[in-house]
């Protein structure tokens, strides 16, 4: 059954072309580390792009075939014109995938074969003082960028405003998270209510997760222990659509949490404390919340990725690992030695082209499942 | 055409150098195994040796002994099909004393790297299994469109080419690897003694330029590639050495002595080549064959060029003008649009008739250093693979490819 909030996420671009359409400044977003709040501030509409168009000959060619999927699609998309409404795009460093997506939409734009403005916002991510300077420099520039792209300043007024409505979605997020790691909520749902959240405007997306936590609640009041399905802590690549979701549900399972970067993580990623600090302050807060967020394959250390992950199942309550990767995504392969050693439950990595195949997925699950 | 004296007396040093390193090592003094993309000049500095990581795998797949490696790779639950010419040197070390290429690579202290890609920092956190032995990450940041030419402005004029922003980063994490040195060695730094490194790799560095400059001018070419690779790299392995100093000066020398007496590669020379992108220099035999039959010589490689135009740094701020040096350095090989503006540049500089470009799976803009060339109507072979893991290269393959290429250019 096709709820209201999965309707939400996979109409989000046509809704976002039609609010560009009727004069809205719609700005895109590419990964997670670029704070939606500022372009909320700015009174644009954030508006996070989901990886769901098929590869083109012509982006593969710009960019090249070894590069992950999730880039390709994007850049397959700024190719055939469907984010031409766009105001401009942030793309994040979060992957050299990303910034290899980044390089060629600039050359693109350089070129007049892509005409929205491409803006990184080039944080980097150890934990040290000279990097929190750099990312807060980096966020400045966003802001600057932003207010450029929208003709609206972002004041002390505009940023209360945008801060109150992001905490909502927020906190209708951590409600709906609390429900899953009870595995009283199944993982596709909350796989759309993170891209709701993303790509929708709060006051759009609100709503739509407030709904959808009532309805699924209702649901869960008829569910036994006896058929709870098999709870499932997903890692590896981010995914490109709800297929790998869908799979491991309908081998009986239900992803309970997962550390890729539409999921789970979208919540560690903290809001400043104090949104009436000064603006290098705030911005420093803000690139604070990032970096101390929970940590990115592409991004972070084995050891911060295994204990992120141990933490995640004990938290989630989850009794299988499994990791999913994609072709040419380098990092959570090597990931995945530390990860499953610090585990503590059975553990499966499926890697390669046929990773996201449903047999394989149904017949991991299947493993997990004897081996717990 | 014999072989240029420098590379050989570089070839020799280096074996030289290697096996004092390893006494060294064994009498229980440190050193450092560093990635090619961050600073070595500190460590020089402090008197801390180092080995190159893209030095040492060079030797582990000349020795043809990578793939060895990169099963010991896979043994330890590590993928071996992810940045592979950056791992092969911790895959070496699993090698049997009968196989281990030149005696084998001791076990460093510390590791040293910079966070380029998505794998790299995980490559160099895996050495650290190994929990005696530390590890420093550089954060890698990305470009911005310079303001005019790189290679005019990198020199003196370098925030309009990296940005300030990127480079007083990187200044600070020269200051925290400082300490951390001190810390692990209880060495001590003196800044007396890089700024004397930093002046011996900018001499260096000139003696590169008036190479290439002799090489770009010269016809027919004088020097093969795969000759001048040997007698640039090891003597760039040792920046900040009066001994690469003075290798640097004496390849000018030989080279322009070379250029004097009209020596060629191949006579006639009917084609003029460049090869874009990390090098297959290991069998030179294919290279001979189009000599021989076509008249083809390959006159350019990156690794003078970039010698000449990409480290020259002249300030007064050594740690600054390290910084300077090295936050950009893998850009300007393949980030657009400084790449392809530079390539543009050096083969009409050494007019080229046509490029060969090894496009790795780990490079950002490669589509736009072919384009660039294609538009300054130089013809481009693109040929994807791996320059780093025999298993997926097919040489006979490749050969093919550049044969019809040349054959192409000369119809």
């Amino acid at each position: 059954m096709t709820t209201e909030l999965e309707r939400a996420a996979r109409g989000a671009r046509q809704a976002a072309a039609q609010a560009a359409a009727s004069g809205q400044s719609v700005v895109g977003i590419v990964g997670r580390d670029v704070p939606a709040l500022l372009v909320v501030a700015a009174g644009a509409r954030p508006f996070r792009i989901a990886p769901h168009d098929e590869p083109t000959d012509e982006a593969d060619a710009v960019m090249g075939r070894a590069v992950d999927r999730a880039a390709a699609r994007v850049l397959a998309a700024a190719l055939s014109g469907s984010l031409d409404f766009l105001t401009g795009i942030f793309v994040s460093r979060d992957s050299e995938a990303s910034v290899r997506l980044f390089y060629t939409l600039q050359q693109l734009n350089r070129r007049g074969r892509f005409t929205v403005p491409v803006h990184l916002v080039d944080q980097v991510h150890q934990n040290r003082e000279s990097t929190i300077r750099y990312n807060t420099y980096q966020l400045a520039q966003m802001w600057e960028a932003v207010e450029r792209w929208t003709a609206v300043p972002i004041t002390a007024r505009s940023l209360w405003q945008a801060y109150v409505a992001v905490a909502d979605v927020r906190g209708q997020l951590e409600s709906a998270r609390t429900e899953r790691r009870a595995n009283r909520r199944v993982g596709t749902v909350s796989l759309y209510g993170y891209r709701v959240a993303c790509a929708l405007p709060p006051a759009e997306s609100l709503p739509l997760l407030q709904t959808a936590l009532a309805e699924q609640s209702l649901a869960e009041q008829t569910r036994t222990d006896a058929t709870s399905p098999f709870p499932v802590f997903l890692t590896g690549s981010a995914p490109l659509g709800d297929e790998v979701y869908r799979a491991v549900e309908d081998a009986g399972a239900n992803v309970v949490a997962e550390d890729h970067d539409w999921g789970d993580p979208i919540l560690s990623d903290r809001l400043p404390a104090n949104i009436d600090a000064p603006k290098d302050d705030l911005l420093r807060e803000l690139a604070l919340g990032r970096l101390r967020g929970a940590p990115a394959s592409a991004s972070s250390t084995m050891a911060a990725r295994a204990e992120a992950t141990r933490d995640g199942i004990r938290t989630s309550g989850a009794r299988g690992l499994l990791s999913v990767v994609r072709p040419y995504d380098e990092a959570p392969a090597w990931d995945w030695r530390r990860q499953s050693e610090l585990a503590g439950v059975p553990a499966v990595m499926l890697r390669g082209d046929e990773a996201e195949d449903p047999d394989r997925i149904a017949r991991a699950v299947e493993s997990l499942r004897a081996a717990s | 055409m014999t072989r240029l004296e420098s590379a050989t007396a570089a070839l020799a040093y280096q074996r030289q150098w290697f096996a004092g390193l390893r006494d060294s090592v064994a009498a229980g003094r440190p050193y450092a195994l560093v990635n090619a993309d961050a600073p070595q000049e500190i460590l020089r500095a402090m008197g801390i040796p180092y080995v190159v990581n893209q030095w040492w795998a060079s030797i582990v797949t000349a020795k043809q002994v990578a793939p060895q490696s990169l099963e010991v790779v896979a043994r330890t639950g590590y993928p071996d099909d992810s940045r592979q010419y950056d791992v092969l040197a911790l895959g070496s070390r699993g090698l049997s004393a009968a196989e281990a290429p030149w005696g084998g690579l001791p076990k460093p202290d510390l590791v040293l790297a910079e966070l380029s890609g998505d794998a790299t920092g995980k490559v160099f956190e895996a050495w650290t299994d190994d929990p005696s032995i530390g590890y420093f990450a550089y954060e890698r940041t990305a470009a911005i469109p310079p303001a005019g030419p790189w290679w005019e402005l990198a020199p003196r004029r370098w925030n309009e080419v990296f940005g300030r922003e990127r480079i007083e980063l990187m200044a600070d994490e020269n200051r925290l690897l400082i300490e951390f040195l001190e810390q692990r060695t209880g060495r001590v730094f003196d800044l007396a003694r890089l700024e004397a490194v930093m002046a011996l790799i900018n001499e260096q560095e000139e003696y590169n330029l008036r190479t290439r400059d002799l090489i770009a001018a010269a016809r027919p070419a004088p020097v093969r590639v795969s000759d001048t690779i040997p007698a640039v790299m090891i003597p760039q392995w040792h920046r900040g050495s009066e001994w690469g100093r003075d290798a640097a000066r004496t390849l000018r020398d030989e080279v322009a002595a070379l250029v004097d007496e009209g020596a060629a590669v191949t006579v006639p020379e009917r084609t003029r080549l460049m090869w874009v992108g990390r090098g297959l220099w290991s069998d030179t035999s294919m290279y001979r064959r189009f000599e021989d039959e076509f008249g083809a010589v390959f006159v350019w490689s990156m690794y003078l060029a970039i010698a000449a135009d990409g480290y020259i740094r002249y300030g007064s701020d050594a740690i600054t003008a390290l910084a300077a040096r090295f936050v950009g350095i893998t850009d300007l090989l393949y980030a657009p649009p400084l790449a392809p503006e530079w390539y543009v540049k050096e083969a009409r500089g050494h007019g080229v008739n046509g490029v060969v470009h090894l496009v790795a799976d780990d490079v950002p803009g490669a589509s736009f250093i072919t384009l660039a060339l294609e538009e300054a109507q130089i013809p481009v072979l693109e040929i994807r693979a791996s320059n780093a893991d025999p298993r997926t290269l097919d040489l006979g393959w490749v050969e093919a490819l550049m044969t019809e290429f040349i054959s192409g250019l000369q119809r």
